[in-house]
């Protein structure tokens, strides 16, 4: 008997602390998320058609990609020269969030970016882009 | 009274009615030094986010703000508006606006331009006369050549160019 407490007692003792998002409800996972955080509710502001192709191409990636890719990839900029912004670059560039917020950990935001409510904001987002362009 | 983030600084700077301390004025500069050259005026288009990161540049192309500075439009209080007070956000500025009818003859100078899908802004800064060769009828005269001056990311410049020709007639006027 004393054996089978001491099992118990070590095997809850040792399991492996859960991941945030494993615990946190959807609901909380979204509020914590750093790519829900800047791109919910969100306005995006570009000039040319082609510098709104190039976010879009970033959205389609931060939607997709996973954390590593994402956070190697680069983007033409203002002027359409290639591979000059990082994505978080790009969206600071482009995407103007509500309220106003900065990406100071690229990597931590790329992780995110992997996260289902992060997910399901961006595509969200890329659906609001094809409805202002549908005016 | 000290700094407005950093209360035992002492003051330097008075802007907008706000006192800001001598670290603050150069993380102001600072953070102004990142924009692109088309954003206009660029020594506001800052916002202090906290003590670990300061001052950074806001977010978007500046078009709105470049707007709202020209027209004196300071919806949305902070943080929807820059250091000096002027709202950054294109939907924003259109508060309180009208939408032009009548067609381009009845734009007029300072009458706000917003491209069709609502990324883009800027003003109206000149209407010339139609070009001796456009024809026109009694009843549909030939349009005004309409100038719009705005913050042009793509040319890096506050640029002023003709609505027929750089922006192929697409958008809206608001007044």
């Amino acid at each position: 008997m004393r054996w089978a407490v001491l099992a118990a007692a070590l095997l809850v003792c040792c399991q492996e602390t859960p991941a945030r998002d494993a615990t946190a409800t959807p609901h909380e996972a979204a509020e914590t998320n750093r790519v829900v955080l800047y791109i919910k509710g969100a306005e995006a502001q570009f000039e040319t058609p082609e510098q709104g192709s190039e976010l879009r191409r970033a959205l389609n990636d931060l939607s997709t990609l996973p954390p590593l890719a994402l956070c190697a990839r680069r983007y033409a900029d203002y002027g359409l020269t290639a591979n000059q912004w990082t994505l978080v670059e790009l969206l600071q560039h482009y995407v103007v969030p509500d309220p106003l917020q900065t990406i100071p950990d690229a990597a931590a935001f790329c992780t995110d970016a992997a996260k289902p409510a992060a997910r399901a904001a961006v595509r969200a987002f890329i659906r609001s882009l094809d409805a202002s362009e549908q005016r | 009274m000290g700094c407005v983030h950093h209360p035992s600084a002492p003051i330097v700077a008075v802007i907008s009615g706000l006192r800001y301390c001598a670290n603050c004025v150069a993380g102001i500069r600072a953070a102004a030094t990142q924009l692109d050259p088309h954003v206009t005026p660029p020594a506001c288009f800052v916002w202090y986010k906290n003590s670990a990161e300061g001052w950074q540049p806001i977010a978007g192309t500046g078009c709105a703000h470049y707007v709202a500075h020209q027209l004196n439009i300071m919806v949305g209080g902070p943080p929807n508006t820059c250091l000096n007070g002027f709202t950054y956000r294109v939907p924003l500025i259109l508060t309180g606006k009208t939408l032009v009818t009548g067609g381009l003859g009845a734009v007029q100078v300072n009458d706000i331009w917003v491209q069709a899908d609502r990324h883009h802004t800027g003003l109206v800064s000149k209407i010339d006369p139609p070009a001796p060769a456009a024809t026109g009828s009694a009843s549909q005269p030939a349009n005004p050549i309409i100038w719009i001056t705005h913050a042009s990311s793509g040319q890096h410049k506050l640029a002023t160019n003709r609505f027929d020709q750089y922006f192929h007639g697409h958008g809206d006027f608001f007044r």
